[in-house]
C-alpha cells in the first residue's frame, strides 16, 4: 500500500504533490507520493525543456519546440459542453475549456496571477459566508507569495528604456490603454508568471520558447526531485474505500493496462471537471457513514468565473499595432470599474485561431464601404448575388484588411455559480449545463459589454461579437467548484482543508472545492489555498497533521 | 446556433439589419475596395493535387503570386492532426457540433477525407461526366463548393475543412507565411538565436514604433489607489 497518491497535476495537484514529497523525505525516508495524471507529458519527461532537448536555444536561454502545433494542443486541452443546451438555440449553456496533461492548466494558461480581491472572500448566499473564514486574502498573503516566488510571478514594464524587449508589455496593452483613457479609465500592468518570455506569443498553442512557467519548470519539478513518481495517461474511473485507505481504479490509456492502486492518504486533484466527475462515478461506492455527498451538492454550484469574451476591430489609426500575434496573451488589464461593477477587463492576444473564432463572417464585405466591420451596415453581396463567401480568395482579401485590427478582449467577473458538472447519460464523461443566468450576473456583464463596446468606438473601431447573447452560450476557461468546501456537511463536499466530511484522508485540492467566483483569474488562488492545506497538514495545524495520518 | 433555423443568407442578412440600426458615427477607414480581375491572379495547380480533398484545401485557400495558399502552408499536415474537430470547436473556429457529428469525424484524415473525395467526386461527374473535383475547372470547383457550405448536410465536414485551411494560414501548423502574407514578422531567427517580437517596431533599420520608450499617460479622475495595491492586486 502506498502512502498518498495524487490524482492529477495541476495547481493544485502539483502543490500538493511538491509539498507532501518534501514532507514525507523528512519523516519516512523511501515513502514516495505517485502522481497519476490523466493527459500526457507534453515534456517528453524533462519536465523543464530549458535543461534539455536538441531543440536552439534563442537569446532568452529558452529552447525551442515544436510546441505550437496543433498537435500538441490537441494532447493538452479538453472541452467540455452541454449536450443539450449547446444546440438549442436561445438556451442558456456552458462551455468549458480545461487542460489535460501534466502540469494540468498551466499548459494552457497565460500565467495571468492576481490575487482574488477582499470582496471574493466575503461573498455570502441565504445570509452565509460562501468560503469558510480561515480563507480571506489577508489570510492567504503568505501562501500567494510563497506560489508568486516559486512561478515567478513579475509585473511587465511599459516603457523600454531600461528593460530587454520581452518583459515589456505587447503593443496591443498600449492600444488598449489609450481606449481605457478615452473613456476615462486606466490600463495597468498584470502580474504574470514568466521567465524572459521571448515575448514570441502563442502561449495557448505552446511556447515555441519556453517562457511561460509552467507547473513542470517549479512545483512538479520539486516534487520529482523530491522522489515523487509520475505517471502520465493514467485515466482514474473510480476510487473507493477500503479498511485502511482508498483503492484508485483505472487503465493506462497508451497500453490499455489496469491500474489499480491502494493508498493511506488519497488527494483528488483533477480540476473542477475532472474531480468532480470522478467523484460523481465513484459516489456508488461511498455508502452509510462514507456517503461522499449527502446533501446532494456534488457537481453543483459551478462557477465560469465570470469569463464573458468579446471580439472587435479597431480604427485604421491602430493597424497593426494590436498585434494579435505576438507577445504575451495577456498583460494588462483594466481594474477601475471593479469596485464598482465587480468586473475586470483584460486584452488578449488574438491567437491565430481565435482571429476566426467562429466568425469568420466577421471579416465579411459591408454593404458600406465607409463601415468599421460587420456591424455597421449589411452585408455586401457577392457577383453570384450571394453574401460574400467567408473563404477563398476574396476572404483571404478581407483578412488582410481586417485581420492586422481585430482586438480580443473580455471580462471576469463575479458570478452567482450558476453552472453544474453532471455525468453523461451513459456515465463515460463529464458535462457541464449553465440554465440560467441570475439577475446580479447579468448586471455585471451587461455593465461590462457596454464598457468594451465603449472602448472599441472610443478607438475608431467597433466591437463584433457578443456570444453570450447571440448564442446563449457561456465560455469559461475557468470552471470553479462542483465540489465546494464549506465549514459543514450541509453546505460542501469537503471541508476547509479539502478533506470530505465522512472519509478521512481523501482530499480535493483543487478548483473543484473553490467555493465562488474569484473575479480574477483564479490559478494563483487555487495554488495558495493548496499551500495553506499542505502548510496545515503537514504542521498539524486544525487538523491531524501527515506524520499522524501515516504511521 | 441562428443557423438551426435559418439558412446562413437568412442569418446574414438578419445580423446585417441588426447592425444597421447599431450603426455609430466612426471614424471613416479608407474605402473598402476588392482588387479587380480577381480570378486572373489565381494560381491552378491542378495537375498537382494529390486527390479531390487537395484540391478542396486549394479553393478554400487559393495561392496567390503575393500570397500563399493551401499548399505553402501545410494544411494538409493541420488536416491530419488527431482530434482536429475537437479542437476547432475548442478553439471557437466552428460551433459547437453534436456529439454524434463529432465522433463521426474523429477519423478525419483517413475514413472522412476517403468519403469527402467520392462525395466531390460524385458532384464533380454532375457537372463533367467522369471527371473527378479536382481535375474541374476552378470556377466549377467553387460551384460545388458554394452548394456545400448551403447544404446542411455537407455544412460541418466543410467547415472543419475551411477551419483545417485558415488554422494553417493564420499560424497554427509549422509554417508562418500566412501570417507574414498578413504583415507580420517571421516566427524567429534560429540563425541569430532571436525570437521575433516585433516590438519595437522598425522600418529600415530605425524605430518606427509611437509606443518606444512611452507610458501610457495617465487617465484623469480614474483614482486607482481605490482599485489596486501597491503591487498591483485588486484591493
Amino acid at each position: 500500500m502506498r502512502d498518498v497518491i495524487v490524482i492529477g497535476s495541476g495547481f493544485g495537484g502539483a502543490v500538493m504533490a511538491a509539498r507532501l514529497s518534501a514532507a514525507l523525505a523528512t519523516f519516512k525516508p523511501g515513502s514516495q507520493v505517485l502522481v497519476l495524471e490523466k493527459g500526457p507529458d507534453s515534456t517528453g519527461g524533462q519536465f523543464d525543456p530549458r535543461s534539455a532537448g536538441d531543440g536552439a536555444v534563442n537569446a532568452q536561454g529558452n529552447r525551442f519546440r515544436h510546441s505550437l502545433s496543433p498537435q500538441y494542443l490537441s494532447t493538452i486541452a479538453q472541452l467540455h459542453t452541454d449536450p443539450v443546451g449547446a444546440h438549442a438555440p436561445g438556451t442558456p449553456s456552458m462551455t468549458v475549456i480545461s487542460g489535460s496533461s501534466v502540469g494540468g492548466g498551466s499548459q494552457v494558461y497565460d500565467g495571468v496571477s492576481l490575487r482574488a480581491p477582499t470582496v471574493a472572500f466575503e461573498q455570502t448566499r441565504e445570509g452565509r459566508r460562501l468560503w469558510p473564514t480561515v480563507y480571506s486574502r489577508a489570510t492567504l498573503a503568505p501562501y500567494y507569495s510563497l506560489v508568486e516566488k516559486r512561478l515567478n510571478v513579475v509585473k511587465p514594464e511599459w516603457t523600454d528604456a531600461t528593460v530587454p524587449h520581452w518583459q515589456l508589455m505587447t503593443k496591443r496593452d498600449f492600444v488598449f490603454a489609450e481606449g481605457c483613457r478615452r473613456i476615462g479609465a486606466t490600463a495597468v500592468g498584470l502580474k504574470i508568471a514568466d521567465k524572459n518570455d521571448a515575448n514570441e506569443g502563442w502561449w495557448n498553442e505552446g511556447q515555441r520558447f519556453e517562457g511561460r512557467q509552467s507547473l513542470t519548470k517549479n512545483y512538479l519539478l520539486d516534487a520529482k526531485q523530491s522522489g515523487a513518481e509520475f505517471r502520465a495517461g493514467c485515466t482514474i474511473e473510480s476510487i473507493e474505500p477500503t479498511r485502511d485507505g482508498y483503492v484508485v481504479r483505472g487503465h493506462d490509456s497508451r497500453t490499455s493496462a489496469v491500474i489499480e492502486e491502494e493508498c493511506r492518504l488519497l488527494i483528488v486533484a483533477g480540476g473542477s471537471l475532472g474531480s468532480t466527475g470522478l467523484l460523481l462515478k465513484s459516489k456508488e461506492r461511498f455508502t452509510g457513514s462514507r456517503d461522499l455527498d449527502p446533501h446532494r451538492l456534488l457537481g453543483k454550484h459551478v462557477s465560469g468565473n465570470g469569463d464573458y469574451g468579446v471580439t472587435g476591430v479597431v480604427g485604421p489609426r491602430y493597424e497593426r499595432d494590436v498585434e494579435g500575434f505576438k507577445g504575451k496573451p495577456m498583460s494588462s488589464f483594466c481594474p477601475s470599474f471593479f469596485r464598482e461593477h465587480q468586473f475586470i477587463l483584460i486584452p488578449f492576444y488574438a491567437a491565430p485561431l481565435y482571429l476566426a473564432l467562429g466568425q469568420f463572417s466577421t471579416l465579411l464585405t459591408p454593404k458600406n464601404p465607409l463601415a468599421v466591420g460587420r456591424r455597421s451596415t449589411e452585408v455586401a453581396n457577392g457577383p453570384d448575388g450571394k453574401p460574400e463567401r467567408d473563404w477563398g480568395l476574396a476572404y483571404k482579401q478581407r483578412l488582410s484588411q481586417f485581420g492586422s485590427r481585430v482586438l480580443t478582449m473580455g471580462c471576469l467577473a463575479l458570478d452567482e455559480c450558476e453552472g453544474e458538472i453532471r455525468l453523461s447519460a451513459n456515465e463515460q464523461s463529464t458535462e457541464v449545463s449553465w440554465r440560467e443566468t441570475a439577475a446580479s450576473t447579468e448586471k455585471r456583464w451587461s455593465a461590462a459589454v457596454t464598457t468594451m463596446r465603449r472602448i472599441y468606438e472610443a478607438l475608431g473601431g467597433e466591437m463584433y461579437l457578443d456570444g453570450y447573447r447571440k448564442e446563449g452560450t457561456v465560455h469559461t476557461a475557468h470552471p470553479l467548484g462542483g465540489a465546494r468546501m464549506a465549514v459543514d456537511a450541509q453546505w460542501g463536499v469537503v471541508d476547509q482543508n479539502g478533506e470530505s466530511f465522512g472519509n478521512p484522508n481523501l482530499f480535493v485540492v483543487d478548483s473543484a472545492m473553490i467555493p465562488s467566483a474569484l473575479g480574477a483569474n483564479p490559478s494563483l488562488t487555487i495554488a495558495a489555498v493548496a499551500e495553506s492545506i499542505a502548510d496545515r497538514l503537514v504542521r498539524g495545524v486544525g487538523m491531524k497533521s501527515l506524520r499522524d495520518r501515516l504511521p | 446556433m441562428a443557423a438551426a433555423f435559418f439558412s446562413r443568407r437568412e442569418a446574414l442578412w438578419l445580423l446585417g439589419l441588426a447592425g444597421a440600426g447599431c450603426g455609430r458615427g466612426v471614424v471613416a477607414p479608407k474605402p473598402f475596395t476588392l482588387p479587380q480581375q480577381v480570378p486572373s491572379k489565381v494560381v491552378e495547380p491542378a495537375s498537382l493535387y494529390g486527390d479531390s480533398v487537395d484540391a478542396l484545401f486549394d479553393v478554400l485557400l487559393p495561392a496567390e503570386p503575393q500570397s500563399p495558399g493551401a499548399r505553402e502552408v501545410k494544411v494538409d499536415a493541420v488536416f491530419r492532426v488527431e482530434g482536429l474537430v475537437r479542437l476547432a470547436i475548442a478553439q471557437g473556429l466552428i460551433a459547437p457540433l453534436a456529439e454524434a457529428v463529432v465522433s463521426g469525424l474523429d477519423d478525419l484524415s483517413r475514413t472522412t477525407r476517403t468519403a469527402l473525395n467520392r462525395d466531390l467526386d460524385v458532384l464533380a461527374s454532375l457537372e463533367v461526366p467522369l471527371t473527378p473535383f479536382s481535375q474541374l475547372p476552378r470556377d466549377l470547383q467553387i460551384t460545388i463548393v458554394s452548394r456545400g457550405f448551403d447544404d446542411p448536410v455537407r455544412r460541418p465536414t466543410l467547415l472543419v475543412v475551411r477551419a483545417a485551411c485558415f488554422l494553417a494560414y493564420l499560424g497554427g501548423g509549422d509554417s508562418d507565411l500566412g501570417l507574414q502574407a498578413l504583415g507580420y514578422p517571421a516566427f524567429e531567427h534560429l540563425e541569430d538565436k532571436l525570437a521575433v517580437s516585433g516590438y519595437p517596431r522598425m522600418t529600415n533599420g530605425q524605430v518606427d514604433d509611437y509606443t518606444f520608450n512611452q507610458a501610457p499617460a495617465p487617465t484623469l479622475g480614474d483614482d486607482l489607489t481605490l482599485a489596486i495595491d501597491a503591487d498591483g492586486d485588486l484591493w
